[in-house]
Order: C-alpha cells, then sequence, then structure tokens
C-alpha cells in the first residue's frame, strides 16, 4: 500500500488553465503568415507530383497474382467444360458425312496435228504472157498455202453413263471367269479317280 | 466582426479576417499548446499547424461551424494530438525513461525536512512544467480528462487506445504530476 495521498484540487487546475493566457504578438502573425505560404507552396506541388511508390508490398502481391492467372490459363487448356455426351452426338453424326466421289472425266488431248501445208511445185521458168489480174491473183497463191487437212482435235470425254457401263462389262468378265473356274472344277471332280470305299468293294467282289 | 461574418470572411479566404481571427484566439490556443508540448519550441510549431488545421477546415465546412471558439478548440486539440502522436520515437522512448524513473525515484531520507505544499496556490507556470515534464500517453490523457472536461471514454476515442489504457495513464499521470511539481519548488527552493 502506498502512502501516496493526490493533494491537487483538479477543478481549481481547470480553471486556472482555462484563464491562462499568451499574449499575441506581431512576430507571432508574420511566422504564420509564412508558414502558411510555405503550406500552400507545398500543397500545389505534391498536387503536381505523381507519386508511385514500387515497394515489396506492390511488387510481390502482383508477381503472385500474375502467376496464378497463368497457372489458372494452363488448367484451363486441360479442362474441357462442354457436355461430354452433347460431344460425343456431335461426333456421331459428322461421321457419316463422305463427300461424292465425283465421276473421273479423263480427258485425252491428243496431239494436234501439224498442218500439212502444201507448198507449190518448183516453178519452171517459162515465159508465159500474163495479164497483171492474173499475176495478182498467182502471187495470192502462192502467199497463201492452202490448208488441205485441218487438225480434228479428237477428245474422249467419259460421262458417268460410261463408266457404269464399264463397271457392268467388268462385272459380266467376272462372271464369266467364275464360270469357267466353276466349269473346270467340275471337269476336275470327273477326272478325280475312286475312292477308297468303292476300291474295297471292288476287292470283295473279286473271286478269291 | 461578428463570429458569423468572421467566418464568412475566412471561408472567402479574406487575410484580414484570419488576421483578427488569429489574433482573437491566439492566447487560448497558445496555452493548450503550451499544456500539450513538452517546449516552447514545440508549441511554436503546433500553434502554426493547429491555425492553420482550424483555417482549413473551417474553410472546407459548408454546414454551420456553431461557435467558432469552441470549434477552434476542438480542432486545436485533435490536432495537438496528432502532432504528439506523430513523434513516435520521442513517444515510445521517453515513455520508457520515465516510467523506470517513476519507479526508481523514492525519498527513503527519513530526516529530508517535507514541508507541506499548498498546490492550490501555486502559479499557473508551475503546473504547465510540470504537465510538459510528463509522458506524451500521460499527458495527453492528464490534459484531456482534467483540464478539457473529456470523459475516460471519450479521450481512449480520441487516442485510439482502449478505456482501461486511458485509466492507467491517468492515474500514473496524477501521481507523476504531483512529483514533479514537488520536485520542481524543491529544487528552486535549493
Amino acid at each position: 500500500m502506498s502512502n501516496f495521498t493526490y493533494e491537487i484540487d483538479e477543478r481549481n487546475l481547470r480553471l486556472k488553465m482555462k484563464e491562462f493566457t499568451v499574449p499575441v504578438k506581431e512576430e507571432d502573425w508574420q511566422k504564420f503568415e509564412t508558414f502558411s505560404d510555405t503550406m500552400i507552396s507545398q500543397s500545389r506541388e505534391n498536387r503536381m507530383r505523381f507519386n508511385f511508390s514500387l515497394n515489396r508490398n506492390v511488387v510481390l502481391p502482383s508477381v503472385f497474382g500474375v502467376i496464378i492467372i497463368l497457372f489458372s490459363f494452363l488448367l484451363v487448356n486441360f479442362v474441357s467444360i462442354k457436355n461430354p455426351v452433347r460431344a460425343v452426338d456431335q461426333k456421331s453424326e459428322e461421321l457419316p458425312v463422305m463427300p461424292m466421289q465425283e465421276p473421273k472425266i479423263e480427258q485425252t488431248v491428243p496431239r494436234a496435228e501439224k498442218a500439212k501445208v502444201e507448198t507449190p511445185a518448183a516453178v519452171t521458168e517459162t515465159v508465159v504472157d500474163i495479164k497483171p489480174e492474173e499475176k495478182a491473183m498467182m502471187t495470192a497463191l502462192v502467199t497463201e498455202p492452202e490448208i488441205t487437212n485441218t487438225p480434228s482435235i479428237a477428245t474422249s470425254v467419259e460421262t458417268p453413263s460410261d463408266i457404269a457401263s464399264q463397271e457392268t462389262e467388268a462385272k459380266a468378265k467376272r462372271r464369266e471367269i467364275r464360270r469357267a473356274e466353276a466349269l473346270e472344277a467340275q471337269k476336275l471332280l470327273e477326272i478325280r479317280p475312286t475312292p477308297v470305299s468303292e476300291e474295297r468293294d471292288a476287292e470283295e467282289i473279286r473271286p478269291d | 466582426m461578428s463570429s458569423p461574418e468572421l467566418i464568412a470572411a475566412i471561408q472567402k479566404n479574406d487575410k484580414s479576417a484570419k488576421r483578427v481571427a488569429f489574433e482573437t484566439y491566439y492566447g487560448k490556443l497558445a496555452a493548450i499548446a503550451s499544456r500539450y508540448c513538452k517546449n516552447q519550441q514545440q508549441a511554436e510549431e503546433i500553434l502554426n499547424l493547429g491555425f492553420n488545421a482550424c483555417f482549413n477546415k473551417l474553410m472546407q465546412q459548408r454546414n454551420s461551424v456553431g461557435e467558432m471558439d469552441a470549434f477552434f478548440e476542438k480542432q486545436f486539440i485533435l490536432e495537438c494530438i496528432a502532432f504528439v502522436k506523430s513523434i513516435r520515437s520521442e513517444y515510445y522512448v521517453s515513455s520508457t525513461v520515465h516510467a523506470t524513473d517513476a519507479a526508481t525515484s523514492k525519498n527513503y531520507n527519513l530526516f529530508d525536512n517535507n514541508e507541506l505544499i499548498d498546490f492550490n496556490h501555486l502559479e499557473t507556470e508551475v503546473f504547465i512544467k510540470a504537465l510538459q515534464q510528463l509522458v506524451p500517453s500521460q499527458r495527453l490523457v492528464f490534459n484531456l480528462h482534467v483540464i478539457d472536461g473529456y470523459t475516460l471514454a471519450e479521450s481512449a476515442v480520441l487516442l485510439e487506445s482502449s478505456e482501461a489504457t486511458a485509466k492507467s495513464n491517468l492515474e500514473k499521470a496524477r501521481y507523476n504530476f504531483q512529483k514533479t511539481i514537488e520536485k520542481n519548488i524543491k529544487h528552486v527552493k535549493a
């Protein structure tokens, strides 16, 4: 137990303190004026400045955030959110669609035969009286050779009906081959030696 | 110039009105500053800061301020608390130093002439000096509760501490305040 006794009258102290004032001086106002001016200029400078502190409290969370986002993207790539049953149905629907085979059109373009140009026979030098009109006709004949045989470009284009006929022919050939094979087989059977049982029977019949 | 006119003029950033307000409330606010700070230098600093904050608040205020006297006093006290708290190093270091001093500084001399001190007839300056020698946390709670008339809960809210801490600090402040006054008087006499 302490012997301390609080002897200060707080009400009296409060009154004294409330009454207490400090006299005003001209210096104080001047000091305040300079102080307020500096504060205003500082606040203007602070407004103009753009402070962005890059410390570890900013950098570390941002780096971790980027890592988490990248990792989540990686996981999303592996996981398909679509309903698997629907996906299978779609695949089955997609499969039977086959492109129609267009019939092969064989275009056999024969080489254009060289146009046979009948050159006029050697002109024997004969002195003939030729009129100027006839002469003009002659020169025309000499310069413009007559094309006697024009090349005919034969093109054989196979139409679907042709392909069908070819297929039927091939089938017919196959049938014939099969028939021939069947006939050969029958002949072989006829030529084949008699079986063992038949021989035994024959032996039995044979008198000893 | 009446109070509403003065407020209107300050809100328009009128320098003459500011000067009038400064001269009117300087005496009272300077007394508050000397109570809350530990020396005259700090008191001058806080006076400028406090007045500047008061004028800025008044300019920002669009609603009626009420009594200008009370408004200035409240704003100035808040500014004083913020200032004292801003000097954190002093706040904590001095706190520990003074706590140990108070615990160890006991007078065991039985032959020492213990004169009775009449605390009610002491000069105001003695009280202010004793207050300035208190630890910041104790000084703040003593000023708020004993002199400025705030309740313990209110002062705890203003100091951002629990009520129990405020109460504990107040008890320590009362003890240290009286002991400091005794010590100072003895020192003057010696």
